[in-house]
């Protein structure tokens, strides 16, 4: 067994093309699902958070059951939607990077609305009054609201990007897991796992892990640098 | 009421409840520009609500605010147009967490002013509250007593037709306290703005402002409540009278029947070791229980039939009539001077 972790290790500093690839690649769709996830799950959040919108305690609710949602799922909706027989097969993206970062930001959207809106919740009451007493229009209210809360959104930011990068059921099925051009680095260790390479993936496996905390610590050290 | 030309706010008809509380109702109330106004009152008095309504924090349940001729629409908060003719330095003040520049230039920024413009009136601010070369600071490094400085200084920058302080020297170091009132001594002297102050210290409210409109349970009442008495009124010889502890009467002038309050003046009570004969109805007899120096007076509380009553006098009197605490004394209440709502 220890062979087998120090074949792993090898693998790694091989500067082996196609594993560069593959490591590439994860971190390509997965930071594009995410920002994309920012953009539109961190405004939903703070609504949800802060304002006093209609029918906001079903939304929340709706938002809190489809973190659970089974990406698994995700996949084969989007599979449906996408095929050739689906109502948008003419785009033909099934197979593509680029559908595969669209599963990615469904499946972080509801993680990021819902840690989004747990940060603006605990945010003083007084920094919007004091926002407002100030003069701040409402755009500049919630800008000052999520500043205030800017380490829990970049938690918020990075659970999303943790739950993406990692996942591994939409991927294969909307990606194909195609050799050269929707392989990621899980997609890569259950194929390597079910060829009996085990030292390919663990060494996609160590990988992951040293791509995903490193973007999570450097979310922690964006938001402590605009204070 | 017809508004007066140098009407800055004109409150009409004012309810909030709270729950099904009535926790402010007021009749009517103006401010006139540049003229220094407290609002003073015992805690729960109403003071921060009236403040958060004036403001736009919070909305009225009836009633209308007219600030610069313009009615307050609270459906319409997004416009921010007269809430920037305002600055509000609030009791509890919260700094953002950045840097004190940042704090001091928010209102500024959101006002859309140049960027250049900032720095030297951001400077001026800090200076004006002691805290020059604290721009680069950390807000949250800030002592208790800096930091109401940097949020006085937040709100002074703006330069608005209003400035509202409330409650602004609670809790603060008295270096601290020394400075926040004059810097609004500094601002009376300018009459560049309207202040409202908001303060449970009545010794400050009558020091700092031109007029003190005083706060009881949510209403404006006639006087500054140093003395508040509460009882029935009774009429005998054409006398109205108001019994406000167990046998013992206060004689009153007022319309007003069966129960009521009434309000004094600490100012309007004279003290004295022996009755004497004078143009008061009212001549009562009490032991001293405590005094405090209010400035270069003496706040002297005597308890007269369970009632603690307080009056204000000089340091002098007090040491001539060697006034100490357990010293009989008779307080002589000027029946003009009390107040009957």
């Amino acid at each position: 067994m220890q062979g087998v972790w120090k074949e792993a290790v090898s693998i790694i500093f091989s500067g082996d093309r196609e594993f560069l690839g593959i490591i590439l690649r994860s971190l390509a769709i997965s930071i594009s699902a995410i920002v994309a996830a920012g953009i539109v799950a961190v405004p939903v959040g703070y609504s949800l958070g802060a304002g006093r919108l209609k029918g906001k305690r079903a939304i929340e609710v709706l938002f809190y059951s489809l973190m659970a949602f089974p990406t698994v799922l995700v996949g084969l909706i989007l599979y449906s939607i996408f095929s050739r027989s689906g109502p948008l097969g003419a785009l033909r993206l099934l197979f593509t990077p680029e559908i595969m970062a669209v599963g990615q930001f469904l499946i972080a959207l509801p993680v990021v609305v819902v840690f989004s809106m747990a940060a603006v919740k605990a945010v003083d009451v007084r920094v919007a009054e004091t926002a407002f007493a100030l003069g701040a229009g409402k755009l500049k209210i919630a800008l000052t609201v999520l500043q205030e809360a800017r380490s829990a959104v970049a938690a918020a930011l990075a659970a999303g990007f943790g739950r993406a990068i990692t996942e591994v059921g939409c991927a294969m099925i909307v990606g194909g897991n195609i050799r050269g051009a929707t392989r990621i680095l899980p997609t890569a260790i259950v194929l390597e796992t079910s060829k009996g390479n085990l030292d390919k993936a663990i060494a996609s496996g160590i990988v992951l892990l040293l791509v995903a905390f490193p973007v999570v610590v450097v979310f922690q050290i964006l938001s402590q640098r605009s204070r | 009421m017809m508004e007066k030309e140098n009407t800055l706010l004109l409150i009409q008809g004012l309810k909030k409840y709270y729950d099904g509380r009535l926790v402010l109702d007021i009749e009517e109330l103006v401010l006139e520009q540049g003229k220094v106004y407290s609002l003073a009152g015992p805690n729960g008095a109403g003071k921060t609500t009236l403040i958060r309504i004036i403001t736009g924090l919070a909305q009225p349940d009836s009633g209308s605010l007219f600030f610069l001729g313009q009615k307050i629409r609270y459906q319409a908060q997004s416009d921010p147009h007269l809430r920037r003719r305002m600055s509000l330095l609030s009791q509890n003040p919260l700094l953002f967490h950045t840097t004190v520049y940042n704090n001091v230039a928010f209102g500024l920024k959101a006002r859309g002013w140049a960027k250049e413009e900032l720095a030297e009136r951001v400077a001026r601010a800090l200076e004006a509250v002691g805290l020059s070369g604290f721009a680069k600071r950390k807000a949250w490094r800030l002592s208790g007593g800096e930091a109401q400085r940097v949020a006085l200084a937040r709100a002074l920058v703006i330069d608005a037709d209003l400035l509202i302080l409330d409650e602004p020297t609670a809790n603060i170091d008295q270096k601290s306290r020394k400075l926040i009132e004059n810097v609004v001594q500094k601002l009376r002297d300018a009459r560049k703005c309207a202040l409202l102050l908001a303060t449970h210290d009545f010794d400050q409210a009558r020091r700092l402002s031109d007029k003190t409109f005083s706060l009881y349970e949510g209403k404006l009442v006639p006087s500054i409540i140093d003395n508040l008495f509460e009882g029935p009124l009774r009429e005998s010889d054409g006398i109205k009278q108001m019994e406000i502890a167990p046998g013992l009467f206060l004689q009153v002038v007022t319309e007003k029947e069966g129960l009521a309050r009434a309000t004094l003046e600490a100012k309007d009570i004279i003290l004295s070791y022996q009755p004497f004969s004078s143009s008061a109805r009212n001549v009562l007899k009490g032991r001293v229980i405590r005094t405090s120096r209010q400035g270069p007076l003496v706040r002297v509380t005597s308890e007269v039939k369970g009632l603690e009553m307080d009056a204000l006098i000089t340091q002098k009197s007090l040491e001539e009539m060697k006034l100490n605490i357990g010293s009989e004394v008779y307080l002589i209440l000027k029946t003009s001077a009390i107040k009957v709502f």
